[in-house]
């Protein structure tokens, strides 16, 4: 199961995606609040996956993800948006997002994007099903 | 040739090959004397028998020249020259005669024999004689080669012929379209050997499948002896068939006489089926009832597609256009974000990127006034399927059954208390017809409405007051207060009209008559026997007492029970909660359900919903809040009720962020409520009781559930209606570190006043 670092402004974005990921058996390691602060706790954790806020004051999630990616190419992220930040999304896929989850965020959505994002992860979940 | 000096002449006679026939010895052997000095090579025969027999035997190569006399035993010279020619006609042959031989000579010499000397072989004569035939050798060879030449040129010509026979689908007629010829080619395709084509009519290989008026075309051409090109479908002997594409034409014999027809013919079976494979598919798209179309990396749309793109771009040339202009020339986001997304897929190499590019495209629009939904598929070589489907009606259809649910919600809400919504109904249409001439108080009254309203789920007259309430407020804004101007805009908005669209989905579902009718009251029998009984005994007691009894006695009849008329809040609770995205237990409340009240409480009770709605929005924090507050995490809100001597208390409580007390000082300051010495004048219950202020409200945004400051005070206002009194309590943890509330209690004390 994966490390994960959550970046959102919002607390209740925050919770739900927490309660979300930890009953698909992950562990939250870090929440950042802001792009700034996302920066600074992917290095102290080094996640194996970022689910990155679009929209953020201070820094938005594409600078910060930019910033990661400069420093760390292999980092996998991916955005969390609302309808209408379309043309956005696509800024961050260029930029090296892997993936994004379209609000409202649920298990099968984030599940879906991780699994693109990590190919290996997905072949771990196709076993873990296999042998259950 | 020229005559050549000696030596080249030598030179050239060395060369070749030759027999010499002579029968006797010494003549033989005095001109090998002479012939030696010009031949290397020359093989002897003895006669002419064994000159031919030489001669036949050789085989590599024949001889260059023959040497030979005319009278010898077994065969003379006559007859194996005659021999030689037939062999090989060119042959180069020298006679050596005798004088007495002349008949002989005339004959071989009209044979066609190269020359002759005469005997005996001399120098002199022979050299002349070998100069004649080196010039005839030479001739004959340029007439050899050219031979050879015409000689392959037939050759080419037969497999050309050949080739014909086998490839092409040929066939003459005469004209009666008797068949005269057909190739080897027309004999393979139809089936038919060449015996049971010729003299047969040529509409042998007719298929039924060919129209009649097709083979008039073509005979009204031929006829007159022009060319007809055409498909034509055939018959084969086994019943099967082929497709050609034929070209007939008039047939003239050398003297130029019209002999008949000739025909020939390409196999175009495989064109033609994979043309039928082409228009099933294209038949099979073309009623899908979906736009197919694609387009290429410059945006140039294909020259194909399905029908019903016709009738969503309402354009004949949809070719000619730019697929973005096509699609999204209306609207200047949408085609932005199509440009960019496509460039960003050519512009990446990675498959999952290139489908995540396109899962962000646009996937609806409206184009002619439909609605388009539209997928996108990646095809080979960076081209671009589109699949375009009508969702119109899908659209309209589920507008309308989310509508018809929420009518089916009002219906069941208004049903179930029909008296609560006759009462309702007379209020608002009351008020619509005499609003208050102060600000306030139409404020106020407005906003219980629209919470009352809301909770009856009548969405259109909720919607209607909200959009009232925002005029009002932008009114008093722009012009201070001037109340004329603010009924003016009260009438022109017409609550009426807009009542009326609800009035009518209900009268309709639940009949005009539910409308028209007045309240009813459902009397048990017991207080009617007891009524009954009191007025019997009227005579025994005094009158005065008695009626004021069954006077009492009427009222309570007319009376509530206050837990139906507070059990509206629970689904109301649940409702707002919901909206908001909040946790909360089931509100449940508590109190002697046989309590009853004098329907004069029931406008207070309706206004209570400003509270609740307060709790649920201001109260009650989201979950990670409460979490980090090491709260339940789900929120609690309740509602009791009991009667204290002659007053019924009501106590609303929540256990959620309590009362800003600082950020309420604010608010009233910044709203004219109070003055700083006021405030710091004032107890901290005092304090609170600022929320039920007019027009004051902590929330920064406004909302249709709360927000603009007059729910509260419509409470209190009721609450003043009834010489009732509020209380707030604040409840502070104070063991714990922080100071998070732990909610607030509202207690409203209310005579009972019989």
């Amino acid at each position: 199961m994966l490390n994960i670092m959550i970046v959102d402004d919002s607390l209740i974005i925050r919770k739900t995606l927490t309660t979300q990921l930890e009953k698909m058996g992950h562990t939250v390691i870090a929440q950042a609040k802001s792009g700034k602060e996302a920066i600074e706790l992917y290095a102290k954790h080094m996640p194996d996956l970022v689910t990155m806020d679009i929209t953020m004051p201070i820094m938005s999630g594409i600078e910060a993800l930019k910033e990661i990616i400069k420093d760390y190419k292999n980092a996998k992220i991916i955005m969390i948006t609302s309808h209408g930040e379309e043309k956005l999304v696509m800024e961050a896929i260029t930029s090296g997002a892997r993936g994004y989850v379209l609000k409202p965020i649920t298990e099968a959505k984030i599940e879906d994007a991780i699994c693109k994002a990590i190919p290996e992860y997905k072949k771990h979940l196709d076993k873990f099903l296999m042998n259950s | 040739m020229d005559v050549l000096n000696l030596k080249d002449l030598v030179e050239k006679t060395k060369k070749l090959k030759v027999l010499y026939v002579e029968d006797n010895k010494e003549t033989r052997l005095q001109a090998l004397k002479i012939l030696d000095n010009f031949f290397d090579h020359i093989d002897i025969a003895v006669d002419g028998a064994d000159g031919l027999n030489q001669y036949r035997q050789d085989d590599d190569k024949y001889y260059d020249l023959v040497i030979s006399d005319i009278n010898m035993p077994n065969m003379n010279g006559v007859d194996m020259s005659k021999a030689i020619l037939d062999i090989y006609h060119h042959q180069n042959i020298l006679i050596v005669s005798a004088y007495n031989d002349s008949e002989q000579l005339q004959e071989l010499i009209d044979i066609g024999i190269s020359n002759y000397i005469h005997k005996p072989v001399r120098m002199d004569t022979l050299i002349n004689a070998l100069q004649k035939t080196l010039i005839a050798m030479e001739q004959k060879t340029q007439e050899y080669e050219e031979f050879n030449k015409i000689q392959a040129l037939n050759h080419e010509l037969d497999a050309l012929v050949d080739s014909f026979d086998t490839y092409v689908i040929a066939s003459r007629t005469d004209l009666k379209g008797v068949i005269t010829y057909a190739s080897k080619a027309y004999q393979i395709i139809s089936g038919y050997k060449e015996s049971e084509l010729l003299g047969k009519p040529h509409n042998i290989v007719r298929h039924p499948d060919m129209p009649a008026a097709a083979f008039k075309d073509m005979w009204d051409t031929i006829q007159q002896r022009h060319l007809w090109v055409g498909e034509v479908k055939n018959l084969r002997k086994d019943g099967t068939y082929y497709w050609v594409k034929a070209n007939i034409a008039p047939y003239y014999d050398k003297n130029k006489n019209h002999i008949g027809y000739s025909a020939i013919r390409i196999d175009i079976t495989a064109q033609k089926e994979v043309e039928k494979l082409h228009s099933e598919v294209n038949n099979l798209l073309n009623n899908a009832g979906q736009g197919f179309l694609s387009f290429d990396k410059n945006m140039k749309t294909s020259e194909s597609f399905s029908k019903e793109c016709l009738s969503i771009f309402q354009k004949d040339d949809i070719y000619k256009h730019n697929i973005s202009d096509l699609l999204f020339g209306n609207d200047a986001v949408k085609k932005e974000l199509f440009d960019d997304g496509i460039s960003r897929i050519l512009n990446s190499d990675e498959d999952m990127i290139k489908e995540m590019f396109l899962s962000l495209l646009p996937k609806e629009h409206t184009l002619n006034e439909k609605d388009i939904k539209i997928e996108y598929k990646l095809l080979p070589d960076d081209k671009f399927m589109l699949v375009l489907t009508d969702i119109t009606n899908t659209k309209k259809l589920k507008k309308q059954i989310k509508e018809q649910n929420q009518i089916q919600k009002m219906i069941v809400s208004v049903a179930s208390d029909k008296n609560d919504f006759i009462e309702l109904k007379f209020d608002f249409e009351n008020f619509i017809l005499n609003p208050s001439k102060d600000l306030k108080t139409l404020l106020r009254e407005l906003h219980t409405f629209k919470g009352v309203f809301a909770q009856k789920e009548m969405v259109h007259i909720v919607y209607g007051i909200h959009d009232l309430e925002t005029k009002i407020n932008k009114t008093v804004q722009n012009d201070n207060v001037n109340m004329q101007h603010i009924i003016e805009v009260f009438k022109e908005h017409n609550l009426r009209d807009i009542f009326d669209i609800d009035l009518e989905i209900i009268g309709s579902a639940l009949g005009d008559e539910f409308l028209e009718a007045s309240c009813s009251l459902n009397i048990d029998t017991n207080s009617l026997d007891s009524l009954e009984s009191k007025i019997k005994q009227l005579k025994s007691v005094g009158i005065e007492e008695a009626l004021k009894d069954i006077l009492y006695d009427f009222e309570k009849l007319r009376y509530e029970s206050i837990y139906t008329m507070l059990n509206t809040y629970p689904t109301s609770v649940k409702q707002m909660a919901q909206i908001l995205e909040k946790e909360i237990y089931p509100l449940e409340i508590m109190g002697d359900k046989d309590l009853s009240v004098t329907s004069k409480f029931k406008p207070f009770m309706k206004s209570l919903i400003h509270l609740f709605n307060n709790c649920v929005d201001h109260g009650i924090e989201d979950v990670e809040t409460r979490v980090k507050s090491e709260k339940d995490e789900i929120g609690t809100i309740s509602c009791d009720f009991l009667q204290i001597n002659d007053d019924l208390q009501i106590i609303i409580s929540d256990d959620g962020a309590g009362i800003n007390i600082d950020k309420l000082s604010t608010s009233a300051i910044k709203n004219g409520i109070k003055t700083q010495d006021e405030l710091d004048a004032m107890s901290e219950d005092e304090k609170l009781l600022l929320v039920f202020a007019d027009s004051l409200s902590t929330k920064e945004e406004l909302s249709i559930s709360s927000g603009r400051g007059v729910g509260m005070s419509a409470i209190k206002s009721e609450i003043e209606k009834l010489y009732g009194n509020i209380e707030i309590k604040n409840n502070i943890n104070k063991s714990s570190a922080s100071t998070c509330g732990c909610g607030v209690k509202f207690i409203f004390t209310l005579p009972l006043d019989k």
